[in-house]
């Protein structure tokens, strides 16, 4: 058996994996802890801000910035944010400001409303679309009140004058 | 051995086949739960444009019971407020600048939405005789009532408007009420008054594609404009078709020949502007552009136990401002002090203003008494009062002394104030007669003007 090579492979594979996943402290990744967001520093000032916010003692950063209607969805958009954030690291292209996208303003914007549902429901649900981000009058709840935010009053853009 | 496989597979069969059966029972229960619902559940159900805002407050009755408040919120700001102080005494300067006009009789600051019908009909202002050609039309209930919307839409707002204010009276029973801006049923906010979709179609626009933040704003367009009663018919129109801004619209006034009333002794023809906060505020104030709805301040959302609903005690949010300013401003007390500031620049500039306005009246006056004058430097001189006194009326009359939208009020008085100067030379060339230059009119009246009989 020491003499197939696919063993050794195999083996060789599984120590070198071991020992990155211990030395690294890779499974960390798959939790919430919102100390390991901050493994980054880019993430230095999103971190700190969040720590000084009202939702520090409450929420991770994966409370807000996952979606939480099922497992399997919940795990798929960790990867794909984990994958397209490694991207754009090590590909040097990390904006000076970091802005949550569309996307990633829906899936906040839904589990604000998941955590918050009875006190909301008057407000959000009925005829009329509420088409607001609760973060636009709430501006410091996430990431207090000197945070590297994620309001909308600071982009000229986002309400052109009409 | 050939038995026990046989009946493996009978049994594998069987246990497949219950499984399915299971599977489609469980599915065809998951079918037919009913719908899970959230939100609001309604007791009652509550007729299209129902006029009684009491039986919408058996739904809603945490929107309903701060609606009542706005019948005793008749607390003051530093400049306005909701109580029914006078403006002819506060500043007599008005009983001048509206001479020959019902607003210098009686000229008395709003009070809240549930006082609107009860104040309307017990203004001075009011012209009862229905034979007197000059009486007061049906129009002039179009923003006091609930009752309007079902009105409108049984009668037209044409033959409604053709009405007088006293012939209409017995169908007017409800003040301000929910009919004013929600669609019963779906709770939607929507415009009732025909008078704004009309204006908003003139300019092209269709309110039903608007966006609920939108229409946080644009319903209370439905009365809060500058309008005046077109033709015979007194019917009502907002004077937008060249725009909402203040130049389109004295344009508007201008090609129509519009005029509320001659203005006696100058002959000038004059405008009355109405509360044009709409038109106000969405002049690219700030706040505006920031994405601020008018409810955003001045029906803020507040808390009850676990719920949140918007308040509908309408009132001047600086009397709320941890509620109504702090939601999204953390400084409270900054923001506050700002506000003051605004308006406090705002109230003297308007002072001068009308200082100015009034100089020029009185040149024009003496002018126009002049035989000799040259009518046409008179006549350019009386275009330039009625443009600065309907610019100087536009903030004067916009409830917030500045504040929905500072930039935009200085600016307009600025403009105003030349205006009124360059009349008033104008008037003194007409006659050659530099002595019609002499400002300070009002400060050197003594006594000052009281209210007209």
């Amino acid at each position: 058996m020491l003499r197939n090579p696919l063993f050794i492979a195999i083996a060789a594979a599984v120590i070198a994996l071991g020992t990155f996943v211990f030395v690294t402290d890779a499974p960390a990744y798959a939790g919430k802890s919102s100390e390991t967001c901050a493994n980054c520093h880019v993430m230095d000032s999103m971190y700190e801000n969040y720590y000084h916010s009202a939702h520090q003692p409450w929420a991770e950063c994966s409370d807000c910035h996952l979606p939480h209607d099922n497992i399997v969805n919940y795990y798929i958009e960790k990867g794909r944010q984990g994958m397209h954030d490694v991207y754009v690291f090590s590909t040097g292209q990390t904006p000076e400001v970091i802005r949550a996208n569309e996307h990633s303003k829906q899936i906040i914007q839904g589990n604000c409303i998941h955590c918050h549902e009875d006190a909301v429901e008057t407000i959000m649900m009925g005829a009329q679309p509420f088409d607001r981000y609760c973060w636009e009058c709430h501006r410091n709840v996430a990431h207090g009140p000197r945070g590297a935010s994620i309001v909308p009053y600071q982009d000229s853009n986002f309400y052109p004058v009409k | 051995m050939n038995t026990l496989k046989k009946y493996t597979t009978l049994i594998l069969v069987g246990i497949i086949i219950v499984l399915a059966a299971v599977l489609t029972g469980v599915l065809i229960f998951i079918k037919n739960q009913p719908v899970e619902e959230r939100g609001f559940q309604p007791l009652v159900e509550i007729a299209p444009m129902e006029p009684n805002s009491e039986q919408w407050g058996i739904n809603f009755p945490n929107q309903y019971t701060t609606f009542l408040k706005t019948k005793t919120n008749n607390i003051d700001t530093t400049y306005g407020g909701s109580s029914q102080f006078s403006w002819l005494e506060r500043d007599p300067r008005q009983v001048i600048l509206f001479a020959g006009y019902p607003f210098s009789k009686d000229y008395n600051d709003d009070r809240g939405h549930a006082n609107a019908l009860e104040d309307v009909r017990a203004t001075k202002r009011l012209n009862l005789n229905d034979e007197d050609p000059k009486h007061t039309p049906a129009t002039c209930y179009s923003c006091k009532s609930a009752d309007n919307p079902k009105l409108w839409s049984e009668m037209g707002m044409e033959a409604y408007d053709k009405m007088s204010f006293n012939e209409m009276t017995p169908n007017i029973n409800n003040t301000i009420g929910c009919a004013n801006c929600h669609e019963a049923g779906t709770m939607r906010l929507i415009v009732t008054n025909p008078a704004l979709k009309e204006a908003l179609e003139a300019q092209g626009k269709d309110w039903t594609t608007f966006t609920r933040q939108e229409m946080r704003t644009v319903v209370c367009a439905n009365c809060h404009v500058e309008y005046y009663f077109a033709g015979p018919g007194k019917y009502l129109t907002f004077p937008w078709e060249n725009g909402t801004d203040i130049y389109s619209i004295i344009e508007y006034y201008n090609e129509l020949g519009f005029k509320d009333w001659d203005y006696p002794g100058t002959g000038t023809p004059t405008l009355k502007a109405q509360h044009p906060e709409y038109e106000f505020f969405t002049a690219g104030s700030t706040h505006y552009n920031a994405g601020v709805s008018c409810a955003d301040c001045h029906m803020p959302y507040v808390r009850d136990g676990a719920a949140k609903y918007s308040t509908h005690d309408v009132h001047s949010p600086l009397l709320n401002p941890q509620q109504a300013c702090g939601q999204c401003h953390t400084d409270t007390e900054y923001v506050v002090r700002r506000v003051n500031a605004i308006q406090d620049q705002v109230a003297t500039t308007k002072i001068a203003t009308e200082d100015a306005i009034i100089d020029a009246i009185n040149a024009i006056k003496l002018a126009a008494a002049n035989p000799n004058a040259d009518q046409e430097l008179l006549n350019q001189a009386r275009q330039l009062h009625r443009e600065a006194q309907f610019m100087w009326d536009f903030v004067s009359a916009e409830n917030s002394t500045g504040f929905h939208n500072p930039e935009y009020a200085l600016k307009i008085l600025a403009d105003s104030t030349n205006r009124a100067r360059q009349a008033q030379m104008l008037a003194a060339q007409s006659v050659n007669d530099m002595s019609l230059l002499e400002t300070g009119i009002y400060d050197k009246m003594d006594p000052k003007p009281t209210p007209a009989q």
